[in-house]
């Protein structure tokens, strides 16, 4: 039995500081080796665990974005991941809005007002049922959005869609709030990624799709303009 | 919310290779974890990055979980922690902020008397570590939430360095003798 370690009190803390990190790279090696065969100090050490986890008891639980759980499932297991759904609808859009020189949308002022936004969009359905309007600032990462046309269908969510030339890849910016005005934040890699490409609304099931991939049919759709 | 008994089955089962078993886990659990890792990183995008690895390592290391009768969220929140704090480490030796600057900075914070108020809402440890020194109740909680080293407690407390780790293990028994064993 090593030296240190022959007072039970000393074990306590011990046990205490290697769940806090708190001790030698040696230390630490004795420590795991003790571990191994000493079920007696491996119960001290759990019991630590298990206290100070309870620290994190009132940390809120926030929802990390949709896309993440593929992202893990494609590093462990790149061979499933799921099938990128292409976005038939939205060159045949985009080509129709351009050939009517309609890609620059007038856009209210004073919604754009707020900051100096990078970035505007007005995604709307082809009949105009739907329009929201959105606005970009990189610095800040916020997305401010605002549904000026349409709802949001009972029982369902509409979630937000960057969708990325040349390949009209997609990669969920979260659920549209249910609010007509909201702030959407923007994970620093995305925030990146808005020049040239578009945003979209698929409707999905209430919390967004399962899939981090638009799994019901997309609604909404209109190029960003950098301001 | 799933119970205990079902986070400990689908540990078990990511332990034999389920994949359908990690994504009830992480529909479970992804969020609390999120938190954690945010609240230690404080950045979003690094905690993102944070929660993949952490999900990485939940599978692969779902072998090595033994059930010891309690929580089996202890297990999920101390890899989810450890990983957090190692990438918070890691983020402050590349800034190596001079320790003065690290001791102004760390004033911005809960004062002990704040850190103390608010301990009383939670549970058991919450009470518990209301018994202790207010200062020691606050290191602990700091090398548990941002995995402060005996060095940084050393100079934030205003502790003398070969007497600081005395000083945090008299804060620890006591703890301890509270918290039952």
């Amino acid at each position: 039995m090593s030296g240190w370690s022959l007072d039970y009190d000393d074990d306590i803390a011990i046990a205490a500081e290697y769940v806090l990190d708190l001790l030698t790279p040696q230390e630490r090696g004795l420590v795991e080796e003790r571990l191994a065969v000493d079920p007696a100090f491996r119960e001290l050490v759990d019991r630590w665990e298990h206290d100070l986890a309870s620290l994190t008891d009132d940390i809120p639980a926030i929802q990390p974005p949709r896309a993440l759980e593929g992202m893990i499932r494609q590093r462990l297991f790149g061979d499933e991941a799921p099938p990128r759904r292409r976005w038939s609808l939205w060159p045949v859009l985009l080509g129709g809005l351009v050939a009517a020189g309609l890609a620059l949308w007038a856009i209210d002022p004073a919604f754009l007002g707020r900051g100096a936004p990078d970035y505007a969009a007005r995604i709307a359905a082809e009949d105009g049922s739907l329009v929201v309007e959105a606005s970009f600032d990189e610095d800040s990462r916020e997305l401010r959005v605002q549904r000026v046309a349409g709802a949001v269908p009972d029982g369902k969510d509409l979630e937000l869609w960057l969708v990325r030339s040349p390949d009209s890849s997609t990669v969920s910016l979260g659920v549209l709030p249910r609010d007509e005005a909201g702030v959407i934040e923007v994970s620093a890699d995305l925030a990146r990624q808005f020049r040239d490409n578009a945003l979209a609304l698929s409707v999905e099931p209430l919390g967004g799709s399962p899939t981090g991939q638009a799994t019901g049919p997309v609604v909404a759709l209109g190029p960003l303009t950098g301001l | 919310m799933a119970s205990l008994n079902e986070i400990e089955g689908m540990i078990a089962r990511m332990a034999m290779g389920d994949r359908s078993a990690l994504a009830s886990l992480y529909a479970a659990t992804s969020a609390k974890l999120f938190g954690i890792a945010l609240r230690v990183l404080d950045d979003r995008a690094e905690a993102e990055d944070a929660l993949q690895e952490i999900f990485v390592k939940l599978w692969h290391n779902a072998g090595r979980y033994r059930s010891n009768g309690l929580s089996p969220m202890t297990w999920l929140i101390t890899v989810a922690r450890n990983h957090a704090i190692d990438r918070l480490r890691a983020r402050r030796s590349q800034q190596a902020a001079p320790i003065d600057e690290v001791a102004e900075v760390a004033d911005g914070g809960d004062t002990p008397e704040e850190a103390a108020v608010a301990s009383s809402i939670r549970a058991r440890i919450g009470d518990c570590l209301g018994t202790l020194d207010p200062a020691r109740a606050d290191a602990i909680r700091r090398c548990y939430l941002q995995g402060e080293a005996y060095a940084e407690l050393a100079a934030r407390y205003d502790v003398p360095l070969n007497t600081i780790r005395t000083w945090l293990r008299r804060g620890l028994l006591r703890l301890r003798e509270c918290l039952g064993s």
